[in-house]
């Protein structure tokens, strides 16, 4: 056989390439001009905290209920619309700030009372496509009792070199509302605000016949009320507010593989993502699924997920001395801390109907006394219809 | 800006990998649902939003949402 | 594959569509795999629907019903596509494959066996000629009333296509297409091994010349046995001359070829039966794998192939599978 190709083959091939079903773009997901209906059932619920770890308050932590509900209707041949509601129910005690022990050891102290609330938000993405791109607005509102925030964001894709290669495109902004419940009696802020503005640019490339790579890098802006208003931490013997800058510059890289092994008929995925910010946390995200196609439309799909972060340059467990910058937090989030987690999900497609069904189990290690472990239980139904 | 810069390289390269054309016939394993960048948009939501609530980090992604619900 | 896989069971669906005797084979969980066969059963007809000369209300048929009206039809984007193929088959086979030829029929009756009239030919050749049909994207025109044009030459094996990736986009991964001998093989057996594809023996009906082991890709036959009639001891078949309206002799009796598509495959077939009678070498030429049978039955090309089988009874009229 010839290694040169012949004119002839190049010809008919570049002409075939433009019938409809070869040339269906990989990854492009058109419209499909159905109507489907999603809905997700999970219980978020924290372990205790450790009798060691506690200095004050329950050790009881959060439970979270969360419904999700998502129904996209095709507005147009080319465009559809989706909308969301996402409900939460929310109960326990929550990390207040931290102590030194008997021994200079850091001890949580926790809110004394339970807390119960609730929290709605409403989503709505109304996506329009053509052959080589695509554009999809964004609107979120969410509103709990001391809590409110506003969201608009813009997105966009652009399929180049038959479709091999897309890239995509967004930006975001948010404008919350924050006014504590219970201010006066706890020492809290009222009042307060927050922005935010970020945007992204990414890259997606079918490498092979079975290999997708995908890159995302993302910078955003935080501006205003950036502290916990229920966070208070330990100085001298005293506690104050829970205190950081409000200013926050933020930039992520996400890289992407998916990789579809003929053999065992199963997807790798892994993710790795690099977040940095300029109150010196720097963390690394790795997360690995593997997708196994078990027949008869069955899935089964176990994932670890990595999780590695420094502390934020201010952040101490509690301060022996006042600092001169005058910020504070004893929060757990801006600890040193890594976390691991596992999580294992099984699913079934029918023609129109698909149910899944994941357990995640959480669980962070590090020096702060309030570090998390969780559990979290989902049930997912879907339907589609024309 | 140096990481700007590395990025750059990176998404350079991703280029270069894809040196083989793989023809529009042959991407039927990339169709398949569980080759998609996100398999479960509504898992990733809710799974996104209690990282960002419980660790320091977030992603900028497509689409808008916010909120708290962060105690 | 592994153990907790479903040993996945073979489900076929024969039936008859575009002419010819099809088959579709495909391996996966039953349910799943008749749903399947069912939709791609469906996808083939609809196609034989959208581009058949007989229906009255197929894209075919309307073009050649405004032929010489002056008014020109829109067409959709996938005919868009195939007029343009159609353009670039006209252009690779120095202007021998020409859908426009179709209209030789009325001169050609191989049911009566009897050779038309050099007066017959003459009238229908002005109605001849690609070069002549006004196609502007999205929309053709046929500038002569009687001009017809036809995609049966080139719109089976794109089908197979069609129906292979719709299949394989539904998640078989293993199975097989076939179209009256226009094959195009979704994945090999279960365990790897490829499918053994028979070629259909030019001189004996139903029976195989050789077998071919296919794992991927597509092939296509085309030969002078397909629709012919003898005249006083010669053969004359349906490859007929656009520019004299005068069946072709090739210098193959049957040719084979293997590419990616069916229909890339079925157009170096016929290409290469085209130009046989003058350039007998140039499929040789061209780099794919292909087999031919000359007209002494003797078998060359650069395929593998297994066995001659010629005697072989085999299920299938134009290529059997197993």
């Amino acid at each position: 056989m010839n290694d040169k190709k012949s004119s002839t083959l190049l010809a008919l091939t570049a002409a075939a390439l433009a019938l409809p079903m070869a040339s269906e773009p990989a990854k492009a997901d058109p419209p499909d001009q159905k109507f489907t209906l999603g809905f997700k059932q999970s219980n978020y619920k924290e372990a205790p905290i450790a009798a060691d770890q506690l200095g004050l308050g329950s050790p009881e932590r959060y439970t979270i209920d969360v419904s999700h509900l998502k129904f996209k209707a095709p507005v147009s041949t080319d465009t559809e619309l989706t909308t969301s509601v996402i409900r939460e129910t929310m109960s326990g005690a929550s990390p207040w700030y931290v102590a030194p022990g008997a021994d200079g050891e850091p001890l949580q102290v926790m809110s004394g009372a339970t807390i119960s609330e609730e929290r709605t938000e409403l989503g709505v993405d109304f996506r329009s496509y053509n052959s080589n791109s695509e554009v999809t607005l964004s609107g979120g509102y969410s509103s709990e009792n001391d809590y409110e925030s506003v969201s608009f964001g813009f997105s966009g894709a652009w399929r180049l070199n038959q479709n091999l290669t897309t890239l995509s495109y967004g930006a975001n902004t948010s404008f919350d509302y924050i006014d504590p419940s219970d201010a006066e009696s706890f020492d809290r802020p009222v009042h307060e605000t927050k922005k935010r503005a970020g945007a992204m640019v990414g890259i997606t490339q079918v490498a092979t016949k079975t290999t997708l790579l995908s890159a995302t890098l993302g910078f955003s802006v935080l501006d205003g009320y950036l502290s916990d208003p229920y966070k208070r931490a330990f100085v001298e013997g005293n506690t104050v507010r829970d205190s950081r800058p409000g200013q926050q510059e933020q930039i992520n890289l996400n890289l992407s593989l998916r990789q579809f092994f003929e053999g065992p008929g199963g997807a790798l995925h892994a993710d790795y993502r690099y977040y940095t910010n300029n109150w010196e946390i720097d963390s690394h995200t790795l997360e690995l699924s593997w997708y196994q196609n078990l027949g008869s439309d069955w899935q089964l799909i176990p994932s670890v997920r990595y999780y590695d972060q420094s502390a934020a340059v201010f952040y101490r467990p509690f301060y022996e001395t006042t600092r001169t910058d005058g910020f504070y937090s004893s929060d757990y989030r801006l600890s040193d801390f890594s976390a691991v987690s596992g999580q294992l999900k099984l699913s079934k497609t029918f023609t129109a109907f698909r149910f899944d069904l994941a357990y995640e189990t959480y669980s962070a290690s590090g020096d702060h006394p309030g570090l998390l472990e969780y559990d979290l239980i989902s049930l997912g139904l879907g339907y589609a219809f024309e | 800006m140096k990481l700007l810069g590395r990025i750059v390289v990176l998404l350079a390269a991703l280029q270069l990998l894809a040196c083989t054309q793989v023809q529009p016939w042959e991407r039927g394993h990339l169709a398949r649902p569980e080759m998609a960048l996100t398999t479960d948009p509504m898992a990733n939501t809710l799974r996104s939003h209690i990282h960002h609530s419980k660790e320091a980090s977030s992603s900028v992604a497509s689409g808008s949402g916010g909120g708290c619900g962060c105690n | 594959m592994p153990s907790s896989n479903a040993t996945p069971q073979l489900h076929s669906a024969a039936f008859n569509a575009m002419g010819s005797r099809c088959e579709i084979q495909l391996y996966g969980p039953k349910a799943t795999a008749k749903a399947v066969a069912a939709r791609a059963v469906e996808c083939v007809r609809a196609l034989e629907a959208k581009y058949s000369r007989y229906r009255a209300d197929s894209v075919t048929a309307r073009i050649n019903a405004a032929a010489g009206s002056g008014h020109a039809i829109e067409v959709d984007p996938e005919t868009a596509a195939l007029l343009d193929y159609a353009d670039t088959l006209h252009e690779q086979s120095d202007g021998l494959f020409d859908i426009t030829s179709g209209v030789l029929r009325k001169a050609w009756d191989f049911k009566a066996e009897r050779l038309p009239t050099d007066e017959q030919i003459a009238t229908l050749l002005p109605l001849i000629g690609w070069s002549k049909v006004d196609w502007q994207a999205p929309f053709v025109h046929l500038p002569e009333a009687g001009m017809e044009l036809d995609f049966g030459g080139y719109v089976k094996e794109y089908t197979a296509d069609c129906v292979a990736d719709l299949c394989r986009a539904s998640g078989i991964e293993h199975g097989l297409v076939n179209l009256g001998g226009d094959i195009h093989v979704i994945g090999p057996h279960p365990d790897g091994s490829p499918w053994q594809v028979g070629i259909q023996h030019p001189r004996q009906p139903n029976a195989a010349i050789a077998r071919i082991p296919l794992a991927q890709g597509a092939i296509a036959t085309s030969g002078d046995y397909e629709r012919y009639m003898m005249v006083d001891g010669t053969r004359y078949c349906h490859l007929l001359h656009p520019a004299t309206g005068h069946s072709l002799h090739p210098a193959f009796a049957s040719i084979s070829v293997v590419a990616a598509r069916c229909l890339i495959a079925g157009s170096f077939t016929t290409i290469a039966l085209l130009k046989s009678p003058e350039e007998p070498q140039w499929l040789s030429e061209q780099g794919l794998p292909y087999l031919t049978t000359d007209q002494q039955l003797r078998l060359g090309g650069s395929l593998e192939t297994g066995v001659r089988a010629s005697n072989t009874p085999t299920p299938m009229p134009s290529a059997s599978v197993q």
